[in-house]
């Protein structure tokens, strides 16, 4: 099953489970990647029927109907490999001039669709790494190459999308500002207002279109800025701290939003992120870096070093003496508590199942507990 | 319709949309409309064209002047809230260096056609000036009052012997003679001296005169009055705007008087007054009672004067008797002189505003292009390396020019050094600022430098100027050429902004910041 016919299938999954909200955005990227004005208007019909009256049944129906289509539709192959790479980073460094502070040297790959997080504590050099990505630093050392075709550096930057934490004020209206930035990407005439419609319509700005900087919400300026930077249609995309302004749901959304569109058939992109929202960064990207006092001090890709030892993160009002007690059984090698939590250090042999057992044979309070073994969560332990 | 034209304009053409080109265009075109009727307003009859050299009238039209400053500056400064909004080379966008130079063209259109507004006002005011002046004939008015001028002692001197035409001063004067030098004097004199002390040449003057006329001869004892109608000479006194034949009018003159032909005169004065109607300006004097001055005494002495403008007192404007508004009238045949002769198509006028709009594009462009900090830092040391290459040409001459040019190119040079090197961006981008901002200036140093180069050298020998280097051919090429100079330092600036600075520009802004 090809990856757009795969997308299909989830799409009617998520209408028949009633996840009409998951669904209709699915709906879009899928729309999205076939570039077919004639669903995107199909889309953005059913779309404005449900506004006017919200009829759940209504719009499945209207769904299916767009799926039926839409899978007869031959679509192309994928535009890109995405195991084909955009960056190949080697050893960079980077030390700024009257300051002690330096990224020492760092290496990894980026390749289309996939998602680097970068994770660390504030004055690290989240930042200073992914200026030195745009080429808007130098490097002292180290190389990046870019494997995107361009003539000039200018041409290379304009495949280069970076958002910075504090989003950049614009004037008029959003839907003004989306149709420009569209037009200025070469997509005029009546195609322009359905690519905007459809973007509009995927991050959820529908009701706030025609509203100004001043009316809208920094949570929602900020998809502003993520629908303006792929409607510019990046190789790659660089968002610092994209989530600081965003509710715990919008992260969440718009995380799992930005893997789907990375992911694009038709126009995928790889994506550099920093933030503070360590987990909800760990669970869309394929690489996260840690970086501390600008040392990436863990690099780790999922479903890889599984032999690593059992760590867990538990919240509970029990005293440490207990905990030991409940684990007694097991071989605990460190156990932290920062007045919040306890991370638990368990020994290479321990298996998950078995911490569960202990906990529920004697009955241990729990507020939260969580496997962080893979997690770069372990490395903001302090001793 | 206007929304659809704006949203039509914006997803197929974003830079026209961005510019708001033609929303500015449709403001200019109707403040120029505006501007016209103001200015075909500005005059209901002949005597408010000339008023205008009275001081009123030129604060009157100095508020105009003003008033039209205001509109173009508020225009220019609501567009620039608009265009400055969005900026896609900042943002990366994948645009060319030609959209850049599209843009810059733009900004100037823009700003050119704002500007020139007062041209529009000026251009009404001169097609209502011929509107209300055409039934005149000023060149026939002109030789009317230059004929009159022999019979209006307005003024005691054009009657003295000493300005008489066949006086041997006046003689000497037109023959560009020095008549002695002056001893102890540092002055310097182009011609040589006919006599070397002042009594020796006044010991001339007199065995001149008393070798010319017979004693006791009518001439001789004109010469003994000190004014008399008979000495007007119409080649010195002369309205300006007729320049032939104008010892033809003392002759007409001195044969009517010699004739006692009162007719004649009366004639002459009557025509005079009839011009003066003509241009609505105003006079209280007997035509009778100006030709009976000319006869008080046989040798036609000069004893009355007549007042050439009003008085104003506490019931407002108050002509006396023997008063005619001459120069008014003259003010008047000028003004309408001027308007019939003046080409639209004024080169130096229409160079100022392509000058103006284009330091101003050159501003605006940079600002966009560049970054602020750049952008002032080189505003401002440019501004305070004027001062000091202003202060510095006091002491050194005309050596500072070269400083100045040289720095200039220095500031491109290393400005390319620095961008094609890829480094310190900020430095980069305050020296191609520096040598734009300069660029206007270059061309006429350069100029400049040729003209002082090549321009003949006198020295002063002997309190006589004396050429001591002769005038190189380049020299007069560029003073006859200043026209075509100016528009070719325009369109070098033009040039080097679209093939120079733009894509220096360009390749700054993908460059990094440290």
């Amino acid at each position: 099953m090809s990856n757009f016919n795969h997308k299909i299938e989830q799409v009617k999954d998520y209408f028949n489970h009633g996840n009409y909200h998951l669904g209709i955005r699915r709906l879009i990227d899928c729309a999205l990647d076939t570039q077919n004005t004639d669903f995107f208007k199909m889309i953005l019909n059913a779309l404005e029927k449900q506004e006017l009256k919200e009829d759940h049944e209504q719009l499945k129906t209207d769904a299916f109907d767009l799926i039926e289509k839409m899978g007869l539709y031959a679509i192309q192959p994928d535009a890109v490999n995405t195991n084909q790479k955009l960056i190949s980073v080697n050893s960079l460094s980077k030390q700024y001039k009257g300051s002690q502070f330096k990224i020492s040297p760092l290496s990894f790959e980026l390749n289309y669709g996939q998602i680097v997080g970068l994770v660390g504590e504030n004055g690290n050099g989240k930042t200073s790494l992914l200026k030195l990505l745009t080429k808007d630093l130098e490097p002292d050392s180290g190389s990046i190459h870019y494997h995107i075709e361009h003539k000039q550096n200018y041409d290379l930057r304009s495949q280069l999308v970076y958002i910075p934490q504090r989003v950049p004020r614009w004037y008029g209206s959003l839907m003004d500002n989306l149709q420009l930035t569209l037009a200025y990407h070469g997509i005029k005439g009546d195609d322009n207002l359905l690519w905007v419609e459809m973007i509009i319509a995927r991050l959820g700005l529908r009701p706030y279109k025609h509203l100004g900087w001043d009316r809208i919400s920094s949570g929602y300026r900020t998809r502003f800025e993520l629908a303006k930077s792929l409607l510019r249609r990046p190789k790659i995309m660089l968002l610092d701290e994209p989530l600081s302004n965003l509710d715990i749901i919008s992260q969440q959304t718009i995380l799992q939003d930005l893997k789907f569109l990375a992911e694009s058939h038709s126009q995928p992109f790889g994506l550099v992120l920093s933030s503070q929202q360590l987990y909800e960064v760990e669970k869309i990207s394929n690489l996260v870096i840690f970086l501390k006092q600008g040392t990436p001090q863990y690099q780790y890709k999922q479903n890889e070093d599984s032999h690593l030892h059992l760590i867990f993160e538990i919240e509970t009002e029990c005293e440490r003496d207990v905990i030991l007690d409940v684990f007694s059984t097991l071989s605990v090698k460190d156990i932290h508590f920062n007045g919040g939590v306890y991370v638990i250090h368990f020994d290479e042999n321990t298996q998950q199942k078995d911490v569960y057992n202990c906990i529920g044979q004697k009955d241990l309070k729990l507020n939260y507990i969580r496997n962080i073994t893979h997690s770069s969560r372990r490395f903001f332990i302090q001793s | 319709m206007l929304k659809k034209i704006n949203n039509y304009l914006l997803v197929n053409y974003p830079l026209l949309w961005n510019t708001k080109v033609f929303i500015v265009l449709g403001v200019s075109i109707l403040a120029h409309i505006a501007f016209f009727l103001i200015g075909y307003a500005s005059y209901f009859n002949i005597r408010q064209i000339y008023m205008e050299q009275e001081m009123y009238a030129f604060f009157a039209k100095f508020q105009v002047t003003m008033y039209i400053t205001l509109v173009i500056v508020l225009a220019i400064l609501i567009w620039l809230i608009f265009y400055l909004r969005n900026n896609a080379f900042k943002n990366f966008y994948p645009i060319t260096i030609n959209y850049l130079r599209k843009e810059f063209l733009i900004v100037w259109f823009i700003l050119f056609s704002l500007s020139t507004t007062y041209f529009s006002y000026a251009y009404g005011k001169h097609k209502i000036t011929l509107h209300l002046t055409k039934h005149l004939n000023p060149l026939e008015d002109i030789k009317i009052i230059n004929q009159a001028k022999c019979f209006l002692p307005f003024e005691m001197d054009p009657f003295e012997s000493n300005n008489s035409c066949d006086s041997i001063q006046w003689r000497d004067s037109i023959n560009n003679l020095t008549n002695y030098l002056p001893k102890n004097n540092d002055s310097c004199y182009d011609y040589s001296p006919k006599y070397e002390t002042e009594s020796e040449y006044d010991e001339a003057v007199e065995t001149e005169m008393a070798s010319e006329l017979p004693a006791n001869s009518y001439e001789q004892k004109m010469r003994e009055v000190s004014y008399s109608y008979l000495n007007f000479c119409s080649n010195q006194y002369h309205f300006y705007l007729d320049s032939n034949n104008t010892e033809v009018y003392s002759e007409n003159a001195k044969k009517w008087l010699k004739n006692k032909d009162k007719a004649a005169i009366k004639q002459c004065l009557t025509a005079y007054f009839n011009v003066m109607a003509k241009y609505e300006t105003n006079y209280n004097a007997n035509i009778d009672t100006l030709v009976n001055w000319c006869f008080d005494d046989t040798l036609y002495t000069v004893n009355n004067t007549l007042n050439n403008s009003a008085y104003y007192n506490d019931y407002g404007k108050y002509l006396p008797l023997n008063t005619i508004e001459s120069s008014f009238l003259e003010n008047a045949i000028e003004s309408v002189v001027t308007e019939r002769n003046k080409s639209f198509i004024d080169i130096f006028e229409w160079e100022l505003f392509f000058y103006f709009s284009l330091s101003m594009s050159f501003m605006l462009m940079m600002f966009r292009l560049t970054r602020l900090k750049p952008w002032l830092i080189s505003i401002v040391g440019l501004g305070i390396w004027s001062i000091v290459f202003a202060i510095l040409g006091q002491f050194l001459d005309k050596n500072t020019q070269y400083v100045f040019l040289g720095l200039s190119f220095f500031a491109l040079f290393y400005a390319i050094y620095l961008i094609q090197k890829k480094k310190r961006k900020m430095m980069a981008a305050i020296w191609l600022n520096w040598f734009v901002f300069s660029m206007l200036a270059i061309f006429p140093l350069l100029i400049f430098i040729i003209k002082e180069n090549t321009y003949e050298i006198k020295e002063c020998i002997n309190q006589i100027y004396v050429i001591t280097r002769p005038r190189h051919p380049i020299n007069k090429w560029i003073s006859n050429n200043q026209d075509t100079i100016q528009i070719m330092n325009i369109v070098g600036g033009f040039l080097l902004f679209l093939y120079v600075a733009i894509p220096l520009c360009f390749k700054w802004q993908a460059n990094p910041n440290e």
